[in-house]
C-alpha cells in the first residue's frame, strides 16, 4: 500500500474500469481480496442504484474512492478497521442468514440480507459508514476522481462555491 | 529579523491580529509565533471534502487531543478523548478560525457590561459586571467597522445599541429573495428583523477583493477572495507591509519561560520538525483562542507560578463561555412559494433582538435573553446528503434515498436558526490540564467540562420558540426549534477574567495579567460574561482597544 501514493493513486486512470474489473485492480493493491471488493461494490451499488437520469455508486466512482479512504491519513484509523472488516463480516452473515453468498442474491435478496445486516450493531455501523463514503464519492468534487463531470450536482441542481479546488489544493496536498 | 523583540505574539486570530497590526504600524519588532500553517487565499477552496468531512484545517486529533467532560442525565460526567475527532479545535492556521467564520458580527450592548447591576446575582453562576462599559468600548466597535470591513445597515430596533457613527463604513452584501419574505413575516408578527451585519466587504478594498457570494458556503471554509474579514486578510497582510511584523507558521508554543521576580522573558517553541527553540521579548501576547490560551498558562509553570501563569488566584481556566442556547430549521419547498427562491450566492442576514431583555410575565421577573440569527443552511451538499440516510431508526437507502435527495436538495431550501442567549459562567464550565492524556509531544491535553446553567435552556427555548413562530409564519415546513445545553465548539471566550480584584480575576481592565507586568491575553478570554451574541466583533474590538493601551502608556 504504501509503495503508491495517494497523489497517484487518484491518477491511476483506474476510472476506465468499473466493477468487478476494478475489484480486481484494486484487490491487488489493498490488501483485501478480490471477493471483498465485489462486496464493496455490490453493496454500494445497491444502496445507490444506478438510474438513467440520476448517477448512482458506479457512475460516481464509489469503489475507487472507498480505496482511496482506506488509505487516507485523515481518516481515523478504528474507522478504517470497521470498512475493512465489513466485506467478510457481511459474507458469513449472508451464508448464516441467507444460506448462501452475498454476491449469488438477486436485488431482492440482497435487500433482505442487508436489512437483516442492519440490525447487528457492527453491520449497521459498516453500512452506514459505506453509505457516508458512498455519498461523498457521489456528490464530492470531481477533481477527486468522484462524480465525473459533475453529475449528480446537476441531477440535483446543487452549484459549487467559488473558487473549486484543483488538483494543487486537493485537501491531503495542503 | 534577529535578536530580541518588542513583541512576541502566540496565536495570529482575532484576538492577535489587531495588537500585532498597531504595534508593528507604531514601528515597534514583532513576532507572531502560530503553531499551524499559512495558507493563503489561492490556497483556501470551496471543498466540502476539505472543509467538512476531513480535519484539514485542525490538527489531526490523534496527535493533538483534547478530553471532554460533559454532563450525563444522572448528574454524573461522561468523559471523551478526541483523539478520533470532535475536539474543540476550529481553525489552526495564521489567522486562526476568523478565516473560517461566516462572520455574522453583533456588538454587545449596553445592559451586557453590567448583569450583576441590573439583574441581580443567579443562583448558581458566577456573574460578575464588566470592569469597563460600553462607552468604553464603542469608539473601538466603530474602528473594527472600517479596519476590519464590516457590512450593514443601521434599523431602528427596540434593544438597538447606541453608536457615535450613523450607519456602517459598508453597504449590506446582497440578499437572498428569502429576506424579503422574512421581514413581512416577521413585521407581521409585531417583530423588528433588521440585517445582519456581517464581517464581509461587498466591494473590494485595498489588497482584498469584493465578496462571490458563496451564501451558505462561506463558513467553515476559507475566502478565496479576502473579502471576508479574517485577522489574516484583513490585519496580519497590512502588519506584514509595515516591515515590522514578522509572522513564523508551525510554531507551537509549548511554554512560556518566567524568572524570579515573574517577568517573562522568553518562549519556548517547536517548529515543524520538533525543534525546540527560545525566543525572547519584551513584551508577550497570548491568544491562542480560549481553551488553548489558558492551557499555556497552566503549562508555564515558573519559579513564581507553581499551578500555571498569571494563576496565583487558581481563576485561570475557569468561567469559560460558549455562544449557544438553541437553533431549529424550517425546510422551504420551491413549488410553495411563489418568489423564486432558488438563488446560490446571496446572504439571508436577518437577526432579531426584540427579546435581547425578556420582559414578560409569563417567564418571570425581568431577565437577560439574547439574540436570534436567520441563517442558510451550510451548503455543503454532502452534509445534506448525509442527514437524509437516517429514518426513525433505520437506515435509508437505495431509490427511495435518491427521491429523499432530490425532495430535499433540488426541491426546496433548509433556513436554519440560532438563538444566542447569554452562556452564564458557572463552576463546571472550565479548562484544566488532563492529568493522564499527552499530546504527542507529551504535554497534558486541555480537559474541558462543559457544564451549562439550566437558565440557558429556558432562554434558548424562549427564543428558538418565538423564531419558531416566525418560521411557520414564513411558511416553513418540517418546522424544527430546540433548546440546547451543547456547547457550540466555535464561539470560546472567557477563562482568564478581567477585573479589578486579582483575587477573582487573572486580567485588569486592560487584559494585562495582575501578576505578570509583561503579559496581556488579547483573545475572548478576558470575558467574565459573553452577550447573547458571538464572540468575533467584541475580540476584534478589545484588542485593538487594549494594543492602544500599550502603545499609550508606554508598555512597549
Ligand atoms: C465555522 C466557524 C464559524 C464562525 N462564525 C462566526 C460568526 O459568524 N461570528 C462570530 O462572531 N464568530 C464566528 N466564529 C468564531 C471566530 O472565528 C472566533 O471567535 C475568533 O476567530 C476567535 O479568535 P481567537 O483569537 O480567540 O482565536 P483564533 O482566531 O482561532 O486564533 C487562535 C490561533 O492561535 C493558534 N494557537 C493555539 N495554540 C497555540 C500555541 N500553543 N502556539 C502557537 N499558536 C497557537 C491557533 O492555531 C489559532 O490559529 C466562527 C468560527 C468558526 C470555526
Ligand atoms: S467570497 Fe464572500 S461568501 Fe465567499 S468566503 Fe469570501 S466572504 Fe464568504
Amino acid at each position: 500500500m504504501k509503495a503508491w501514493s495517494r497523489r497517484r493513486f487518484l491518477a491511476a486512470g483506474a476510472f476506465a474500469l468499473s466493477g468487478p474489473a476494478l475489484a480486481e485492480a484494486l484487490a491487488a493493491r489493498t490488501g483485501l481480496g478480490v471477493t471483498d471488493w465485489r462486496i464493496v461494490d455490490a453493496v454500494q451499488a445497491h444502496l445507490l442504484p444506478s438510474e438513467p437520469d440520476a448517477p448512482g455508486a458506479r457512475e460516481a466512482n464509489a469503489l475507487l474512492w472507498l480505496a482511496f479512504v482506506l488509505e487516507d491519513p485523515k481518516v481515523p484509523a478504528e474507522l478504517k478497521t470497521l470498512l475493512r472488516a465489513g466485506p467478510a463480516r457481511l459474507a458469513r452473515h449472508s451464508r448464516t442468514h441467507g444460506g448462501t453468498e452475498f454476491l449469488h442474491l438477486d436485488e431482492a435478496g440482497r435487500e433482505r440480507i442487508l436489512r437483516s445486516f442492519e440490525e447487528d450493531p457492527e453491520g449497521r455501523r459498516w453500512l452506514q459508514e459505506i453509505l457516508g463514503f458512498t455519498l461523498e464519492a457521489l456528490l464530492g468534487d470531481p477533481v477527486y476522481g468522484v462524480n465525473p463531470g459533475g453529475r449528480a450536482w446537476k441531477w440535483l441542481g446543487w452549484r459549487p462555491g467559488f473558487r473549486r479546488p484543483d488538483a494543487e489544493t486537493r485537501y491531503f496536498l495542503l | 529579523m534577529n535578536g530580541e523583540y518588542d513583541c512576541c505574539i502566540v496565536g495570529s486570530g482575532a484576538g492577535a491580529a489587531p495588537v500585532a497590526l498597531r504595534l508593528a504600524q507604531a514601528g515597534r519588532r514583532v513576532l507572531v509565533l502560530e503553531k499551524g500553517p499559512w495558507w493563503r487565499e489561492d490556497d483556501f477552496r470551496k471543498d466540502e471534502l476539505a472543509c467538512c468531512q476531513r480535519p484539514t484545517y485542525v490538527p489531526d486529533p490523534a496527535l493533538e487531543p483534547q478530553v471532554v467532560e460533559e454532563e450525563r442525565d444522572d448528574g454524573g460526567w461522561g468523559r471523551r478523548v478526541t483523539d478520533q475527532g470532535g475536539g474543540f479545535w476550529n481553525g489552526n492556521c495564521v489567522g486562526g478560525s476568523s478565516n473560517f467564520m461566516s462572520g455574522f458580527f453583533h456588538r454587545l450592548k449596553p445592559v451586557d457590561f453590567h448583569l450583576r447591576e441590573t439583574f441581580g446575582p443567579i443562583a448558581g453562576a458566577n456573574v460578575a459586571d464588566w470592569p469597563i462599559s460600553y462607552a468604553d468600548l464603542e469608539p473601538w466597535y466603530a474602528l473594527v467597522e472600517r479596519e476590519v470591513g464590516v457590512s450593514g445597515r443601521v434599523v431602528a430596533h427596540p434593544h438597538a445599541e447606541p453608536r457615535s457613527t450613523p450607519d456602517f463604513p459598508f453597504p449590506p452584501t446582497a440578499e437572498h429573495p428569502v429576506s424579503a419574505l422574512i421581514d413581512a413575516a416577521a413585521e407581521g408578527l409585531g417583530m423588528h428583523p433588521f440585517p445582519t451585519p456581517r464581517a464581509i466587504l461587498p466591494h473590494p478594498l485595498g489588497k482584498r477583493a469584493g465578496c462571490r457570494y458563496n451564501g451558505g458556503f462561506c463558513g467553515a471554509t476559507g475566502c478565496s477572495t479576502g473579502a471576508k474579514g479574517s485577522a489574516r486578510a484583513a490585519l496580519l497582510d497590512r502588519a506584514l507591509a509595515t516591515g515590522h511584523c514578522e509572522i513564523r507558521p508551525h510554531s507551537r508554543v509549548t511554554r512560556l519561560l518566567s524568572d524570579a521576580r515573574g517577568r517573562l522573558y522568553a518562549a519556548e517553541y517547536l517548529d515543524a520538525t520538533g525543534e525546540r527553540h527560545r525566543l525572547r521579548a519584551r513584551l508577550f501576547v497570548v491568544a491562542c483562542q480560549a481553551i488553548e490560551t489558558a492551557r499555556l498558562l497552566l503549562l508555564s509553570r515558573g519559579p513564581r507560578f507553581p499551578h500555571g501563569l498569571a494563576n496565583g488566584s487558581g481563576q485561570v481556566g475557569r468561567n469559560l463561555l460558549f455562544a449557544g442556547g438553541g437553533a431549529g430549521s424550517a425546510f422551504l419547498p420551491y413549488a410553495a412559494f411563489e418568489t423564486d427562491l432558488r438563488s446560490f450566492g446571496p446572504f439571508i442576514n436577518r437577526a432579531l433582538q426584540d427579546w435581547y431583555v425578556i420582559d414578560d410575565p409569563a417567564v418571570g421577573p425581568r431577565r437577560k435573553g439574547g439574540t436570534i440569527d436567520l441563517i442558510h443552511a451550510h451548503h455543503g451538499v454532502i452534509g445534506h446528503a448525509l442527514r437524509q440516510i437516517r429514518k426513525g431508526r433505520g437506515l435509508v437507502w437505495g431509490k427511495a434515498l435518491k427521491r429523499r435527495l432530490e425532495r430535499r436538495i433540488r426541491d426546496g431550501m433548509l433556513i436554519k436558526i440560532e438563538a444566542f442567549c447569554d452562556w452564564l459562567p458557572v463552576d463546571d464550565c472550565r479548562v484544566t490540564l488532563d492529568p493522564r492524556v499527552k499530546d504527542h509531544w507529551g504535554l497534558p491535553v486541555a480537559r474541558v467540562r462543559t457544564g451549562f446553567h439550566v437558565r440557558n435552556l429556558e432562554v434558548g427555548w424562549y427564543l428558538a420558540s418565538q423564531a419558531g413562530r416566525l418560521l411557520k409564519a414564513l411558511g416553513g415546513r418540517d418546522v424544527l426549534v430546540f433548546a440546547s445545553g451543547a456547547p457550540p465548539t466555535n464561539l470560546q471566550a472567557g477563562g482568564c477574567r478581567f477585573g479589578t480584584d486579582p483575587a477573582v480575576s487573572v486580567l485588569d481592565p486592560w487584559c494585562r495579567a495582575h501578576e505578570v507586568e509583561n503579559l496581556y491575553v488579547t483573545d475572548g478570554s478576558f470575558m467574565p460574561t459573553g452577550g447573547s451574541v458571538p464572540y468575533t466583533w467584541t475580540i476584534y474590538a478589545n484588542a485593538f482597544r487594549v494594543a492602544d493601551h500599550m502603545l499609550r502608556t508606554g508598555a512597549i
